[in-house]
């Protein structure tokens, strides 16, 4: 044994010196890899597996060791037992099923599966079951299946365990052993018993329906007094799977389950019981109400794993049982407080399943109080983040407390859109359902006007998405209830004041108190309550001035809306000179041309709506207004500025009430489809052509009118061909909105005419997608009247925040938003269909007739067998090389290889030595 | 079923990876940024089961070293919890009062002993001293002298014979 290994870096010292290299840790590992690329060519076998052990480690640290694949190969078909299980380690970490010469490895595998000794069988089998790809699969599975009757208890486990990584890759595996597959799950030794009983558990999963034969087998199982906890799990988890499938079963497992809920003191598999409750058994009130029962002891819990896991099974017994939630609440409202955000997030969801018209106000409460408190303990993060920058806050510490800052984020989220759920429309075909379903009275709407939209709009750090779903909601709900305009006018105000810098947060807090004591009086839970949130956002607002006023914190999407709100219901504003001021204070910098747009036509409402002894007042504000927009870097700005200019200007001096036709009548809502209520007229013909482009495609006959030589554009690849006429699809489109365009060009001007024509190129106010995004006001107008048919039912529409015009709604009907979600959904349902399908397919009968189906698939694999036994004499061989060819390609050269050939004296494999000299042939 | 099996100390040095499904270069090191920024940030009130993607990350803590494992959305994690503790059990009676440095020298030892417990992502064996006679029985085919044997010598014995005892 004196040899190489003496001067050969061991494990130990290579561990000791990437330790001692930390500076220069890939450098020193570069000089390690080639020195170890070196030592895997000796032909001493314990130096190569050394050399292999050392790669270990390096793949472990994340460096890539693609290049001794074949090296790999040759350690694990040492005789020596040190080597080999050297080497099946290397390989099961290392490998992947791309990687090439896995092929190689068959022969082994069979070779050790088949050994008379123990450890040679068992290693061959850990790593099996890691590797086990679909053509390994079907070369090993009757070596693994004979494995299955293995007299020794420990190889019939691994065997089994192997044999389900062998059917997930090769699901027709399974028929064939189904039969011994099942004598296991009765075999003499429990740990093989519960071996069998994981892979059912697992198998079961793709495939339930096939599995339900095995249940009376299991149902023993489970009444057997001396079954192991961790198989009581699994089978448990089973059960749950099948109830579904089979209602009987569910009446048969009430009275083992209960009294294993009763008996037991295993946390994991209490958990489990209630779990399976909670798939199957929802029907039996006796286990539902010892599950409630159980569960809550978990909420309660003080380990913070079983309140995690309480509250996650807890949520599907609510979907069931509600009544378990109400039982439950202030249990789920303290799990609100919990320091783990994933936590609060369960909770979040419970406390969505017992909001109900009665409690809604006070959930409301508690949750807007929650989130204005999270927000208030971020900012203490923030300080102790900034000042921690000169003091001795050292980086770990930061890092943790940046990360928590972040992580709040989606809790808040949730809080607001949690809050935000109740203002939510509903759609439904069904009258009945339909509206909102938690809001009735003018009062519940006030409330939610105020508090909610108005206290959400408030928080500082609630992010642009919330935002905008709280201008949407106003928009709304201003336009849908009638009744409370003056409310959402007020509050809009408000919103655009609190951000104009002049006036600070007291004035919204004082809008806002005032408006909730006028129609809240009765509700003195809720008024004090706003008293207290009121001081807590106060304190937030002074502590950190800052971070307020630099921020902006009203989205360009909600300042639009409340701009909206505010225009459109001008006549119902108390005091004009001072909206008129909010309005044209509202600082632009960071809005849209779209908000800004609606900002400016809001300030023309207000002027347009204001009595008489205002109008003074009010013209040279909005006129400077006006003014100060000519110059805006946005088109659509300086367009509507313009326009507004000329005809203020216009009428400079004579009766405002010249201007109030301009917003003349109400916009009504109007829903998204209502285009398809508009009756086709039957003189419309979509089918001919406006252009007769006779045999040439469209994309020719362009080229030919404009006169482009055909040569220049290359016309004939088919590629190019095909793309440009998809392109000009659209022209198509655009051709019969504006039949002159083309049919009029001269040869000269039909090339503009055709970039006109080009989507983008639009003149933009004639595109629907301009309107789509913007609200030009009297295309409104003109569209609501244009499509009576929309407006039969008022309430039934939808009327789409930001989409007013009809035009707009139709291009969105057209596109049918709804309609691609629910194709994108059927795809994922079919895709994963499919999956299972393959898994039915094969798994089906697996166990009901065991003689017929095992019969006809092993016809059909010895048919395959045969075949491929005809075409195999070449096969592998051919394969082996290419496999090694590619290696040739795809190694990236990580070692200098310029040395003498590899000697391949130990390996066993016949391909070897060609395969060495491909090796150095490829790498030099 | 588990999709791998991590140890990493509180710098997030790996000291074990085990994959139970093939994953790719990047994967892996997204799994690992991920579970850097994701479980080693957490504090000890926090619960441990941590939602990734359709899975869930359960680990547990012991001194520096974080013992993380990923399983189904629908595996019980309060067992794999318990299984992650039976995992540390054995290293330690194997290595006797196992520390961060024994895994870092003897790193493949520990990997044998997870692949006498877990099989291809599945539990194979989950009693302890089965678990250890299983790999010191290897160890005695693969070295003359095994560096690592049972303390005492009725400790094979006790460990072959309680080979099928229940765990209950």
């Amino acid at each position: 044994m004196f040899n190489g290994t003496l001067f050969q870096q061991s494990l130990q010292d290579l561990v000791k010196g990437i330790r001692a290299h930390r500076r220069d840790e890939d450098e020193y590992v570069r000089t390690k890899v080639a020195e170890i690329a070196e030592e895997c060519r000796s032909a001493d076998h314990a130096k190569k597996a050394t050399a292999v052990l050392k790669l270990t480690h390096l793949q472990m640290m994340g460096h890539s060791i693609a290049f001794a694949s074949f090296h790999i190969i040759e350690v694990m078909s040492s005789s020596d037992f040190f080597s080999k299980r050297i080497g099946y380690l290397a390989a099961a970490q290392s490998f992947s099923p791309t990687t090439d010469v896995l092929l190689l490895t068959t022969n082994q595998f069979k070779k050790d599966m088949t050994s008379v000794k123990m450890q040679d069988c068992s290693q061959a089998l850990t790593c099996l079951a890691k590797l086990v790809t679909e053509e390994l699969g079907r070369d090993l599975e009757s070596d693994v299946s004979l494995l299955l009757n293995s007299p020794r208890p420990y190889i019939r486990k691994k065997a089994l365990l192997v044999l389900y990584r062998l059917i997930m890759v090769h699901p027709d595996t399974l028929p064939v052993v189904s039969a011994r597959f099942k004598e296991r799950l009765t075999d003499k030794d429990p740990s093989v018993i519960c071996a069998a009983v994981t892979v059912t558990c697992e198998l079961a999963r793709a495939s339930p329906r096939s599995f339900l034969s095995l249940a009376p087998v299991l149902y023993q199982l489970l009444m057997s007094k001396d079954s192991s906890n961790w198989m009581l799990i699994k089978i448990v988890k089973l059960m749950g799977v099948l109830t579904p499938l089979e209602p009987r079963l569910g009446k048969k497992l009430v009275e083992p389950l209960t009294t294993l809920m009763r008996s037991t003191r295993a946390k994991s598999l209490l958990y489990e019981c209630c779990c399976t409750v909670t798939l199957g058994l929802l029907s039996y009130p006796e286990a539902v109400e010892l599950c409630a029962q159980r569960l809550g002891e978990f909420m309660n819990d003080r380990d913070q794993n079983l309140k995690y896991l309480g509250l996650l099974s807890m949520r599907r017994l609510i979907q069931e049982h509600p009544q378990v939630a109400l039982e439950h609440r202030d249990n789920i409202i303290d799990c609100l407080d919990d320091e783990d955000i994933g936590i609060r997030m369960r909770a979040l969801e419970l406390v969505s399943e017992f909001i109900t018209k009665r409690t809604l106000r006070d959930v409301s409460r508690i949750l807007l109080r929650k989130l204005r408190k999270s927000c208030s303990d971020e900012f203490a993060v923030g300080e102790g983040l900034e000042s921690g920058n000169n003091s001795s806050v050292d980086d770990l510490e930061k890092l943790l407390l940046s990360s928590a800052r972040g992580r709040e984020a989606p809790y808040r989220s949730a809080l607001a859109k949690e809050l935000l759920k109740v203002g939510e429309f509903r759609r439904s075909s069904d009258p009945g359902k339909r509206g909102y379903e938690m809001l009735s009275t003018g009062d519940d709407f006030a409330w939610y006007v105020n508090v909610i939209l108005g206290g959400l709009a408030e928080i500082p750090m609630l992010p642009p998405d919330i935002r905008d779903i709280v201008g949407e909601q106003l928009l709304e709900i201003t336009s849908r209830v009638e009744a409370i305009r003056p409310v959402c006018v007020k509050i809009a105000l408000a919103l655009l004041e609190m951000r104009t810098g002049s006036a600070d947060s007291a004035d919204l807090k004082r809008a806002l108190e005032e408006d909730h004591t006028e129609h809240d009086e009765s509700d003195h839970d809720s008024n004090t309550d706003n008293d207290e949130t009121v001081s807590e956002g106060e304190k937030t607002q002074s502590k950190k001035p800052s971070a307020f006023s630099s921020k902006p914190v009203l989205s360009a999407n909600l300042a639009g809306n409340a701009a909206w709100v505010a225009g459109e219901y001008a006549e119902l504003i108390e005091n004009h000179v001072r909206a008129c001021r909010i309005v044209t204070e509202f600082p632009k910098k960071h809005l849209d041309a779209a908000a800004q747009v609606r900002v400016l036509t809001a300030s023309i409402k207000v002027y347009v709506s204001c009595s008489d002894d205002a109008v003074d007042d009010l013209r040279p504000v909005v006129l400077n207004y006006t003014k100060s927009l000519l110059s805006s870097q946005f088109a659509e700005v300086q367009e509507r500025a313009c326009f507004f200019k000329a005809i203020l200007t216009e009428v400079e001096g004579s009766e405002r009430n010249m201007l109030a036709p301009l917003f003349e009548g109400k916009l009504i809502p109007v829903d998204y489809r209502a285009q398809s209520k508009v009756p086709v007229s039957p003189d419309l013909d979509l089918d001919t052509p406006l252009l007769d482009t006779g045999s040439d495609s469209l994309y020719t006959y362009l080229l030919k009118t404009i006169g482009t030589p055909e040569d220049e554009v290359e016309v004939g690849d088919d590629d190019s061909d095909l793309f440009k006429e998809f392109a000009f699809g659209s022209v198509t489109l655009s051709l019969s909105e504006r039949p002159i365009g083309l049919a009029t060009g001269a040869t000269s001007s039909a090339q503009t005419t055709l970039l006109n024509n080009l989507p983008g190129a639009h003149d933009k106010t004639d595109s629907p997608f301009y309107l789509g995004s913007s609200t030009a006001k009297e295309k409104e107008r003109m569209a609501n009247k244009a499509v009576p048919s929309g407006l039969e039912e008022e309430t039934r529409f939808k009327y789409e925040a930001g989409k007013v015009s009809t035009e707009a709604a139709v291009v969105i009907s057209e596109e049918n938003p709804l309609g691609l979600d629910l194709s994108d959904e059927e795809r994922t349902h079919k895709v994963s269909a499919e999956g299972t399908e393959r898994y039915d397919a094969a798994f089906e009968g697996a166990f009901d007739q065991p003689q017929k189906a095992t019969a006809s698939k092993v016809e059909k694999r010895k048919k395959r067998k045969r075949k491929k036994k005809k075409e195999g004499k070449s096969g592998p061989k051919s394969k082996t090389n290419g496999g090694v060819a590619q290696t040739k390609d795809d190694q990236p050269s990580l070692i200098d290889f310029d040395s003498d050939p590899i000697e391949a004296e130990g390996s066993s494999t016949t391909t070897a030595p060609k395969v060495s000299v491909n090796l150095t042939e490829s790498l030099i | 079923m588990i999709h791998w099996i991590l140890l990493i100390n509180r710098q997030g040095k790996v000291r074990l990876s085990k994959w139970y499904e093939s994953f790719t270069e990047t994967e892996r090191s997204a799994i690992l940024r991920d579970v850097q920024s994701h479980v080693l940030t957490r504090s000890s009130k926090m619960c441990n089961v941590v939602d990734r993607k359709d899975n869930k990350i359960v680990y547990k803590r012991y001194a520096s070293l974080y013992f993380i494992a990923c399983i189904d959305a629908d595996e019980n994690e309060l067992a794999m919890m318990e299984l992650l503790h039976v995992f540390v059990e054995v290293l330690d009676s194997y290595f006797g009062n196992v520390c961060e440095l024994d895994l870092i020298f003897h790193f493949t030892r520990a990997y044998w002993i997870l692949d006498e417990m877990f099989s291809g992502g599945e539990l194979l064996e989950c009693d302890k001293s089965a678990v250890l006679a299983a790999v010191y029985s290897k160890d005695a085919a693969a070295e003359p002298v095994p560096e690592f044997a049972p303390k005492t010598p009725s400790g094979a014995h006790v460990a072959s014979a309680s080979h099928s005892s229940r765990h209950r």
